[in-house]
């Protein structure tokens, strides 16, 4: 595993800054959740459609 | 310096004038259709016969008229003329008004004219109006002079738009100006076809000129029209979603290109589109329902950048407020300003009506839901849900601001009970329509039970949920005019923002997303492309055409 120094951590924080405000890690999740909806409601008709085809 | 600072100004007087008469229209519109809507449910659950004096299919023309045609055409219009002169500098300047006002005399006037014919029983022919079914021709011209009307509504932003580019070179436009110029591309396009069904196939035909009519052409020339209206619909909620919605959290836009890139997209492929409402017709070949198939799930992408938007909006702006963890930040939004609320569960409600319409655009899915009640509760949650809500959660401030008035706390709570009762009313109803449909229940058919039939025996306790959630939202419906009725008239006098958001730092926007003639190019070729072929050979393999028929 590589091992870091505190002042390269520094630095890759200085060169990135993620203010608190950009953390968009709930936005990810909720997109990924309305994704999930739109595979179930289309997989759940197609179940239908194969069901009675 | 594609940041633009958009000024303190409110509305002038004479522009609000204008807003609120199409306003209120909408709203007057939007009544009438709300009791029809609430008689069909109750007729369909069995609950209710209709006196000899009317029937079903006269009051379900009423509601898809007045709903979806008017109610919606006039808001859109008041709402964006309004959000133009707000971020152009607070006033629509004389030519803008005097085509604005042109355009609500003629869509009145053909409103009017429309309105008249369905009353009279001379129009019972639904708000798609396909031939052979024949109306009064004056239901026709009424159904032209309402489109022509509302171009003009569409010249009025365009002037205003040149107007303040002309005032403002090598600026970017303001976000909610430039998202109306493109709803209104998309309308003015989008209308040609269905103006050119009725001036030359319809009214024609309805005043006897002609004898018989290319139903395949005149349908086609319709769902040409009808998808795009679809999104004429729901890019005013967009705006209010990008635009509004932000500010009124206390927020900023998320990206200023990302709104603009997904508006570009929605207006590009809402167009090429209008078979997946076809898929079931014979006269067009499956290689070309195919191409527009795909079309059509192309626009799943700008819909889940919208999506993402909005979540990426209240994330920042939630834990700006002090929300942490994963879901912190949900619980800092306004949960009690009936502004926030009620687009909010129109956003909740677009979740599910995105995915009925991936359903319903795939080919062999659409044979499961075809004609049935499903693709009804598919657009009441599109519509009546997303649309509606975001539209009712704008005019609690538009309406105060455009009357100098202010959204008082008890009118803030009615709006929160309202919106509630909408809502429900929507879940339930809608919730069963779909499961109806599922199991094969027709849409567009007076209430029966086919002879007594077991399975259509089986459906009548869903049809009575669909009256209960019709009776609650025509008393959402109620409640909400007299809500909008004190705002207007007696609500106290004061200033209420029209929240308008901008970005939180100076942004690049690509300028190309303005270059007008790019994207319309586009268009155009797309159009070429989807519908050339399709079109010359249904004007080339004439079928015999069809005699008017009148069922009722």
């Amino acid at each position: 595993m590589e091992t870091r120094t505190d002042t390269q951590r520094q630095m890759d924080k200085a060169k990135k800054p993620q203010p608190e405000s950009q953390n968009l890690k709930g936005t990810f999740i909720a997109v990924l959740l309305v994704g999930a909806i739109i595979l179930l409601s289309w997989f759940g008709v197609f179940g239908l459609f194969l069901g009675r085809a | 310096m594609n940041h633009t600072t958009i000024g303190q100004a409110q509305v002038d007087r004479p522009t609000a004038r204008l807003s609120l008469a199409y306003v209120w229209v909408a709203y007057a519109a939007f009544g009438l259709a709300a009791l029809a809507g609430m008689l069909q449910g109750m007729v369909r659950g069995g609950l209710v016969e209709l006196p000899s004096w009317t029937n079903y299919y006269q009051i379900l023309t009423a509601h898809g008229v007045l709903m979806a045609l008017i109610f919606t055409t006039y808001f859109i219009i008041g709402f964006l003329l309004s959000g133009v002169a707000k971020t152009t500098g607070g006033s629509l300047h004389g030519t803008a008004r005097g085509l604005g006002w042109t355009g609500w005399v003629l869509m009145t006037v053909g409103t009017a004219m429309a309105v008249v014919t369905i009353v009279t029983n001379d129009a019972s022919v639904l708000y798609t109006f396909y031939a052979p079914l024949k109306a009064s021709p004056y239901f026709y011209i009424g159904a032209a002079l309402l489109v022509v009307g509302s171009w003009f509504g569409g010249f009025a932003i365009f002037s205003s738009y040149r107007k303040w580019r002309r005032e403002n070179r090598g600026k970017l436009s303001p976000l909610f100006v430039y998202m109306s110029v493109t709803t209104f591309v998309l309308w003015l396009i989008a209308t040609v076809p269905v103006a050119v069904e009725v001036l030359f196939q319809l009214i024609p035909w309805s005043l006897g000129w002609t004898p018989s009519i290319n139903v395949m052409l005149s349908r086609t020339l319709f769902w040409f029209f009808g998808h795009p209206l679809v999104y004429f619909w729901l890019m005013p909620a967009y705006i209010a979603w990008y635009v509004c919605v932000p500010r009124v959290i206390g927020g900023h836009v998320f990206s200023d290109s990302l709104a603009r890139l997904a508006f570009i997209s929605l207006l590009l492929f809402s167009m090429p589109v209008g078979f997946h409402h076809q898929l079931m017709e014979p006269g067009i070949s499956a290689g070309w329902k195919m191409i527009h198939v795909i079309l059509t799930l192309i626009v799943v992408v700008p819909s889940l950048m919208t999506a993402f938007s909005m979540f990426a909006t209240f994330e920042t702006t939630g834990r700006k407020k002090g929300g942490v963890g994963l879901f912190g930040w949900f619980k800092k939004l306004p949960w009690s300003d009936v502004r926030f609320f009620a687009p909010f569960v129109g956003m909740l409600f677009f979740i599910p009506a995105g995915a009925g319409g991936i359903i319903n655009a795939s080919n062999q899915m659409n044979a499961v839901v075809h004609n049935t009640i499903f693709v009804t509760g598919h657009f009441h949650i599109t519509v009546g849900a997303a649309v509606a809500l975001t539209f009712f959660g704008v005019s609690y401030w538009l309406i105060p601001v455009l009357t100098g008035r202010t959204l008082t706390r008890t009118a803030n709570r009615m709006g929160m009970v309202q919106t509630v009762f909408w809502s429900v009313g929507m879940f339930l109803m809608s919730f069963a329509m779909h499961y109806l449909g599922l199991q094969g229940t027709p849409r567009r058919t007076d209430y029966t039970t086919y002879m007594d039939h077991p399975l259509a025996l089986g459906w009548m306790d869903y049809q009575r949920v669909m009256a209960f959630g019709g009776g609650l939202l025509f008393v959402a419906a109620v409640l909400l005019i007299l809500i909008l009725g004190y705002l207007t008239f007696y609500a106290p006098k004061g200033k209420t923002e029209y929240p308008i958001a901008e970005t939180e730092a100076e942004q690049h926007t690509p300028r190309i997303l303005e270059r007008w003639p790019v994207w319309v190019g586009v268009l155009l070729f797309l159009i070429v492309m989807a519908y050339g072929i399709p079109i010359a050979d249904q004007l080339t393999h004439n079928p015999p055409g069809s005699p008017p028929i009148r069922t009722w």
